[in-house]
C-alpha cells in the first residue's frame, strides 16, 4: 500500500506518515482509512504535489510538528479514532503558524448541513470526490 | 441529433423518462429532453456530451458493460426488443426502474438501423416499505477502535476483522447517518471512481 510502505519522501510521490518528514510538503492528508488515504496521495502525488499522510490527528500533529513549513493545504476526515477533525483543527488552530492553512473537510456524508460552517474550514468536500472536483479544489486553495 | 440517422421517434420527446437512440455500433446518435433533466438532477454527462459515443462506455464495470453490450447485439441481431427491471434506490425511496430496448426499423423496408433505450420509472415507495429497517449487529461490524467501517461510494459496511476485507449492505447503516461511522472506499467503488486497485487487499 502506498502511503504505509516505508520509503524515503521524494517530490510527486505519496509518503508515508512513519517514515522521514520532510520539510516543504504542500498537501497533507489526514484519514485514517488507508484505501482513502492511499487514493488522494497517490492522485495528488500524480498531479506533482508532495503530499504527506498521516493516520490519526494525533499522528497529524506530530507530522506538523516535524515539518520545518506548514503545508499549503491539509485535508482532513472527519471522523477517526480517538481525536475528530473537529479536535484535530482545533489544536492544529492552537499553533499560530498554522492558523491560516487551508483545510478542506473529506468526509462521507454533507455534514455542512449538520453542521453549519466551521471557522478554519475552507472547503467540505464529500467523499468519494470526483477526481475533477478534488484537483480544482486543491489548485484553489493552492495558488 | 445526427441528422443523418434515419429513424428517430418524436413521441420520445414527450417521454418523462430518459431515452437515447442507437445506431448500429452502439453510438449514441440522440437523446430525449429527459436525458437532459435527470443528467443535471444527477451530475450525469448531458446529451451534448454523449452524442456519438459508445453508449457502453457510459457503464461503470467491465462485467456490467460487456453484459449490457451482449444484450444490445442480441437486440441487433434478433430484431426483438427486450426489457429489463433493476432498482435504483436513494436512502429514502425504493425505486425500480424498467429499460426497454427496442429495434427500430427504417421504413418500409423494415431493416434494423439502430435501439432505442428508453428508461421509465415504474414503481416508487418510502424505502421502508420494500426494506424494512431492523437492528444491525454491531458486533460483525464494529472495528477494534470503536468505529463502523462504510464505503462511501456504495455505503456498504466492513466486516470487522482481519483481511481480506468483507463489504455488506446494512439498509440500517444507510438510513441512518451516525457519528460512529467512519467513511472510508471498497475495494470496487476505489476502481469505479479512482480506476485505481490497491496493490493488495487491506
Amino acid at each position: 500500500m502506498i502511503p504505509d510502505e516505508p520509503r524515503s519522501p521524494h517530490p510527486g510521490s505519496p509518503s508515508n506518515s512513519d517514515g522521514p518528514v520532510s520539510s516543504d510538503y504542500d498537501v497533507l492528508v489526514v484519514e485514517d482509512d488507508q484505501d482513502c488515504r492511499e487514493v488522494l496521495c497517490s492522485l495528488l502525488s500524480l498531479e506533482g504535489y508532495r503530499v504527506q499522510g498521516a493516520a490519526s490527528g494525533a499522528e497529524a500533529l506530530d507530522v506538523l510538528a516535524k515539518m520545518d513549513e506548514p503545508p499549503r493545504l491539509v485535508f482532513l476526515d472527519l471522523v477517526m479514532p480517538g481525536m475528530s477533525g473537529f479536535d484535530f483543527l482545533s489544536e492544529m488552530r492552537r499553533d499560530p503558524t498554522l492558523t491560516e492553512i487551508p483545510v478542506v473537510m473529506h468526509s462521507g456524508m454533507s455534514e455542512q448541513p449538520y453542521f453549519g460552517t466551521r471557522p478554519g474550514v475552507a472547503h467540505w468536500l464529500q467523499k468519494p470526490a470526483r477526481l475533477d472536483d478534488l484537483l480544482a479544489i486543491t489548485r484553489q486553495l493552492t495558488p | 441529433m445526427n441528422p443523418d440517422f434515419p429513424v428517430f421517434p418524436a413521441a420520445l420527446e414527450a417521454e418523462p423518462w430518459p431515452a437515447c437512440v442507437l445506431d448500429m455500433n452502439g453510438r449514441i446518435v440522440g437523446v430525449n429532453g429527459a436525458w437532459d433533466r435527470i443528467a443535471r438532477a444527477s451530475n450525469g454527462p448531458l446529451g451534448i456530451e454523449v452524442v456519438g459515443t459508445r453508449w457502453s462506455a457510459h457503464i461503470t464495470g467491465a462485467e456490467l458493460r460487456a453484459w449490457y453490450e451482449t444484450l444490445l447485439h442480441r437486440v441487433l441481431d434478433r430484431g426483438a426488443g427486450e426489457s429489463l427491471r433493476c432498482d435504483c434506490n436513494t436512502p429514502e425511496r425504493y425505486r425500480l426502474f424498467s429499460s426497454r430496448f427496442e429495434p427500430l426499423r427504417r421504413r418500409p423496408s423494415s431493416e434494423t438501423v439502430g435501439v432505442l433505450v428508453l428508461t421509465s420509472l415504474i414503481e416508487e415507495a418510502p424505502i421502508g416499505e420494500r426494506y424494512p429497517l431492523g437492528t444491525p449487529d454491531e458486533l460483525r461490524y464494529r472495528c477494534a477502535d470503536g468505529l463502523v467501517r462504510q464505503c462511501s461510494g456504495c455505503r456498504r459496511v466492513r466486516v470487522a476483522g482481519p483481511p481480506p476485507a468483507v463489504w455488506e449492505l446494512v439498509p440500517e447503516y444507510v438510513a441512518t447517518p451516525r457519528q460512529d461511522v467512519s467513511h472510508g472506499i471498497c475495494r470496487l467503488c476505489r476502481e469505479i471512481y479512482y480506476g485505481m486497485l490497491p496493490k493488495e487487499e487491506p
